[in-house]
């Protein structure tokens, strides 16, 4: 039932295994003091949440005595069944993260009927183990931040970021019990500089292993680094205007804890000369299509040179010419009336004849 | 000393940037040499004004339509749009044969569904195509987000198509108009948003188009343009049902023609050319297939197309025969003859059953009461009601009083193509007062009849204007002249009062349609970009609240159950089941099969274990149900829950609907039937909802949608267990358990 404990049971073995040892003990502690139950061997002592096997001595080497704990524990396990992180490096600036999580509660498998109602009541009523939120730690700097999965964006995600990191909050559609599945894909992109290096000809870029989440465990990791167009071929992705695809880098680990997270490099050479290949191509692009443009604007595509429409439409063209060629004429001979009139005006006011006459002449001039 | 001055005046305009030192001369040959090149012919200007109005135009129908982008994010709306997503991703990663021969086993189970032979491909077959025309030109694109944008991309298309039908039925202004009128008109807008992949996105393009090729071939009697006018109407058969529309307006466009005396061999080019060869490409359109020829719907095409041979037949012997005594004898014999044929022929067809009667959703177009007495599921969803004057005013706006306007301009200038959109908006408009989802195919209309009344009126006006404004103008080259304003003055006298009201009307225009514009966008912005799966509200503090209920379920869905489990829910939510839930259904939104749907009604509708058995023998495992009380989301199954009522009861009559109601009135409370209160659809609404507060001050179990307590508190489930809830309540599922042990 959703209402239920959670009880775990771990397994383990009460000697070390592969050596000859003198004396040992183990102490299994445990979130909480209520215990299921628990394999009782020689020299096993309870205190409050722990369990204390040994001291033991002078065991041989392979002895085996196992012990099984069964005890409750509230706490979600998060468990990504399998995670996908493919960084997609440009050279005009940006590194691409794209995660994309296979997601299981990994604690029990719920019984019974989930109740919203019940579930609303509160967490920690009746000891509810559901993952209800994740914290991701991104790097500094890191922009343009999306929380999604196949059907479209999740809106239940929140975005801090300082100087020092960005810290993205998100929930999953739906809370997340035990045996519960969920899938979603983070992605964002980070500013190229703080990752990228160049030693001797060598493009070298350092980025994080593992999961930005803590309290995670990846059953199958997968990184894959798709360099820029223009290396040698390993696999090959297309994105925006790819000719011959990307080489891919696919890094792969099974078992994978918050403290693989270590810094890895891939070291390749590119020609900064590459990256313009892109641009490149769409100026030839665009450069044939106005000129295809222009083109078809221009040529005579018309079949039969004799057809009456055909006819019509160039009788239109040679009508729509001489009537713009008249008009022009017309609102030239427009000016020069009107210059003439004025002139006359200034005659008839200050009488200089010579001036009119000048005027006249200029008009019959331009008039012929 | 006169010609100074003026060259003067010339360059002053143009010229004084470039010529720092005002010389006579060289200022006079550098003017008279950047005039010309920069002065295009009249012509030249015209083009490039128009070619910029029209790319304008193009991107503002674009962009107009991101809004639902912009507030929400690159997603598929509604219901349908799912199905044609989902089919859509199939295609493309399928293959076109494979998807023509897709039997759908996810859908309708167990009936299945051969998706090849029930659907319009065209819009799947476009999204596809301009897909893997981006991926060859190498654009990275998801097909998610060419679905999304390809109804604002057809769209901006169809503003291309109203600029050039506007410029064949009247002028290049109206053309204009029309297009920038269409481009933001929210009756067209409701569904063609970005998000909207429906198939009216694409077929109200195919519509304008077929129509202006037609009026085209009309008016030119050309066999090309017939010729692409029946490929027009191929593309729109096989995007959508509308189809119908042309092939009932073009034959009665054609015999109005041929009533008002208008009969001409270009209309039996036109005619003839586009309904053969249109026909025959639309017989390839599997969905489709014979119908042209057996169906009720498409049989008064066919009667014109003979009619127009008997015209041509007539023609000919009246040639013929010199005598107009006998042309008259045989006028009557032979018309005599034509329509009793006819009338034979088309008894005999439908007597033998060759012949199809008109369909219930045909009769629910002439007759808007049909669908309510004979047919719950057509009357059942919203989009088939009657219209409303508000949603008239709401998608029209200023367009609603332009239309008679244009009307009247059409009249005083009737041509063959003028009576072709008269009659395209009188009849679409009927049809669109009868169903609210048909404004959509008034709208080009509406905005091209539109067009004409705003392009004539402000010809007009500018006209009156400019007139007067003449004197002035040939004035300014001169300078200040006295002598010639006042010998112009006595003509301008005599009409100053017409001036000045051309100019007021002019301003008032103006006014209106930036009104209509500003009306368009907040429309546009408010209420039509909505995707309707993810609900928005405003909270207390005027935030934005969103809901994402339907995805959470759904999601939730194809994570958590086993990837054959059967969900029974009402056909609503079907297509969005199948395609985001990825699931199969029993019903779905192709309501092709109404006994199925009857079932899942009446098993919503029976008591628990009654619907158990039902449910048992459609091998249900979860059931969904759509629960606003939380919220206070109205359109939940609980307001739904009558329908399903009535269409169960249409098949089996165990199902009645009185048994729901008390003295006709609907209720959920405590003063609810009995029958209500302890049916299936009640008890997985409302399961444990009576130990939930809703609203503070409000007793537990307070329905915010229905405004009530609810009657039945206490409601014990015993074949079904709750399986999920999401955050809101709004999705409800439940698991059907399994039967007992026997023993």
């Amino acid at each position: 039932m959703q209402a239920d404990i959670e009880l775990l049971v771990f397994q383990d073995t009460a000697h070390y295994l592969s050596h000859a040892v003198k004396a040992q003990t183990i102490s299994v502690k445990l979130p909480d003091a209520r215990i299921e139950s628990y394999t009782r061997v020689d020299n096993t002592k309870t205190v409050g949440s722990e369990i204390k096997y040994g001291p033991y001595e002078n065991l041989p080497p392979f002895s085996y005595s196992p012990i099984v704990v069964h005890f409750e524990s509230n706490q979600p396990f998060a468990v990504a069944e399998e995670l996908v992180r493919e960084i997609e490096i440009s050279h005009w600036g940006n590194v691409q993260v794209t995660e994309h999580y296979k997601f299981v509660h990994g604690g029990a498998q719920s019984k019974g009927e989930f109740s919203r109602l019940d579930y609303q009541a509160g967490p920690h009523v009746r000891g509810q183990y559901a993952i209800r939120r994740l914290v991701a730690k991104l790097p500094p700097r890191a922009h343009s931040v999306y929380y999604r999965d196949e059907i479209g964006n999740i809106s239940t995600s929140n975005l801090w970021s300082d100087s020092k990191k960005t810290e993205l909050e998100i929930e999953p559609r739906y809370p997340v019990i035990g045996g519960w599945k969920t899938a979603f894909t983070i992605g964002y992109g980070l500013p190229l500089h703080d990752f990228l290096f160049q030693s001797d000809g060598k493009r070298l870029i350092g980025l994080t292993f593992g999961c930005p989440m803590n309290e995670v465990v990846i059953n199958t990791l997968i990184v894959k680094v798709f360099l820029p167009e223009g290396s040698r071929d390993i696999s090959t992705k297309f994105s925006h205007l790819d000719i011959a695809g990307r080489p891919v880098v696919v890094l792969e680990k099974t078992n994978a804890v918050p403290e693989h997270n270590q810094k890895f490099q891939v070291y390749y050479k590119f020609n900064s000369l590459a990256m313009l290949m892109e641009p490149l191509m769409l100026i030839p692009g665009f450069f044939f299509l106005f000129v295809a443009g222009i083109v078809c604007m221009h040529v005579d595509l018309s079949i039969s040179k004799s057809s009456a429409s055909y006819l019509a439409k160039l009788q239109w063209d040679e009508v729509q010419a001489t009537i713009q060629q008249i008009q022009h004429i017309i609102n030239r001979g427009l000016v020069i009336h009107d210059k003439l009139e004025a002139s006359l005006c200034d005659l008839s006011r200050t009488g200089d004849i010579q001036a009119c006459k000048a005027a006249r002449k200029a008009a019959d001039g331009s008039l012929k | 000393m006169v010609g100074k001055p003026i060259s003067e005046h010339v360059n002053g305009g143009t010229n004084t940037s470039k010529t720092t030192s005002p010389k006579p001369f060289s200022s006079d040959l550098l003017s008279n040499l950047s005039f010309k090149t920069l002065k295009l012919k009249t012509k030249q200007q015209e083009l490039l004004i128009r070619v910029s109005i029209l790319c304008l135009v193009y991107v503002l129908a674009f962009i107009t339509r991101l809004f639902s982008v912009l507030r929400y994010e690159s997603m598929i709306h509604e219901f349908d749009p799912y199905f044609n997503y989902r089919t859509t991703l199939y295609l493309t990663e399928k293959g076109f044969y494979e998807f023509w021969n897709w039997f759908d086993s996810e859908s309708w189970y167990p009936l299945g569904r051969i998706i090849g032979g029930t659907l319009y491909p065209g819009l799947m077959v476009t999204a596809a195509l301009i897909y893997w025309a981006l991926r060859f030109l190498r654009f990275a694109v998801h097909i998610r987000e060419v679905c999304v944008l390809t109804a604002p991309f057809f769209a901006s298309n169809t503003t291309i198509v109203a600029y050039l039908f506007g410029k064949e039925i009247w002028d290049t202004g109206a053309g204009l108009v029309a297009a920038a009128l269409i481009a933001i008109c929210p009756g067209y807008i409701s569904r063609s948003v970005a998000g909207s992949y429906d198939n009216e996105g694409v077929a109200i393009f195919a519509l304008l188009l077929t129509f202006y090729l037609f009026v085209k071939a009309v008016n030119t009697g050309s066999l090309a343009w017939s010729l692409a006018s029946a490929f027009g109407y191929f593309y729109m058969v096989s995007a959508w049902g509308g189809y119908v529309f042309i092939i009932n307006l073009v034959p009665l466009y054609v015999l109005v023609l041929l009533i008002t005396g208008r009969y001409s061999m270009r209309l039996y080019v036109a005619y003839n050319c586009m309904y053969i060869v249109g026909m025959l490409l639309a017989m390839q359109i599997r969905f489709v297939g014979f119908q042209h020829v057996q169906s009720g719907e498409h049989m008064a095409a066919m009667g014109v197309f003979f009619l127009m041979q008997v015209f041509y037949f007539l023609d000919w012997v009246k040639h013929l025969l010199s005598d107009t005594k006998m042309f008259q004898a045989f006028l009557r014999i032979t018309v005599t003859c034509a329509v009793g044929v006819g009338a034979v022929a088309l008894g005999l067809g439908t007597a033998s059953g060759y012949i199809s009667p008109w369909t219930g959703r045909f009769y629910s177009l002439l007759d808007p009461t049909y669908a309510k007495d004979h047919i719950p599921i057509i009357a059942s969803v919203s989009e088939h009601q009657p219209t409303a004057w508000s949603s008239f005013m709401f998608d029209f706006h200023i367009l609603l009083f332009l239309f008679p306007a244009g009307l009247y301009f059409c009249f005083k200038r009737l041509s063959d193509a003028t009576i072709f959109i008269v009659m395209y908006g009188l009849t679409s408009m009927y049809f669109a007062g009868v169903m609210v989802r048909l404004i959509l195919v008034a709208t080009p209309a509406v905005c091209l009849i539109s067009a004409i009344a705003v392009s004539a009126t402000i010809k007009n006006l500018t006209q009156l204007v400019r007139a007067k404004d003449k004197v002035p103008q040939t004035g300014s080259t001169k300078g200040a002249s006295s002598a010639k304003g006042s010998s112009k003055g006595s003509i301008d006298q005599s009409q100053p009062f017409q001036k000045n009201g051309a100019i007021a009307l002019l301003f008032g225009a103006f006014y209106l349609l930036s009104k209509y514009a500003t009306h368009c966008t907040w429309v546009t912005s408010e209420a039509y970009s909505s995707p309707s799966i993810v609900l928005a509200a405003r909270g207390a503090h005027g935030n934005r609240v969103i809901f994402d209920d339907y995805r959470e379920a759904y999601f939730w869905l194809r994570q958590n159950t086993p990837p054959d489990a059967k969900v029974m829910s009402w056909w609503d939510y079907g297509y969005q089941i199948t395609a985001m839930g990825n699931r199969t259904v029993i019903v779905d939104n192709n309501t092709w099969n109404n006994t199925h749907i009857a079932t899942v009604g009446r098993a919503m509708s029976s008591y628990e274990d009654e619907a158990y058995d039902i449910m048992r023998s459609l091998d249900v495992d979860y059931v969904l149900v759509v629960f606003g009380g939380v919220t206070g989301y109205s359109s939940d199954d609980i307001n739904k829950f009558l329908w399903m009522v009535r269409i169960g009861g249409g098949v089996f009559p165990v199902i009645k609907e009185p048994d729901y109601l008390v003295n006709g009135e609907y209720r959920v409370d405590k003063g609810a039937a009995p029958k209500m209160l302890n049916c299936l659809m009640y008890k997985l609404s409302y399961y444990r909802f009576g130990e939930l507060t809703t609203e503070y001050g409000k007793p537990p179990g307070y329905d915010r949608a229905r405004g009530v307590e609810i009657g039945n508190k206490d409601v014990k489930l015993e074949y079904l267990e709750e399986a999920f809830t999401t955050s809101n309540w709004i999705v409800r599922i439940y698991k059907v358990k399994p039967p007992n042990n026997r023993w």
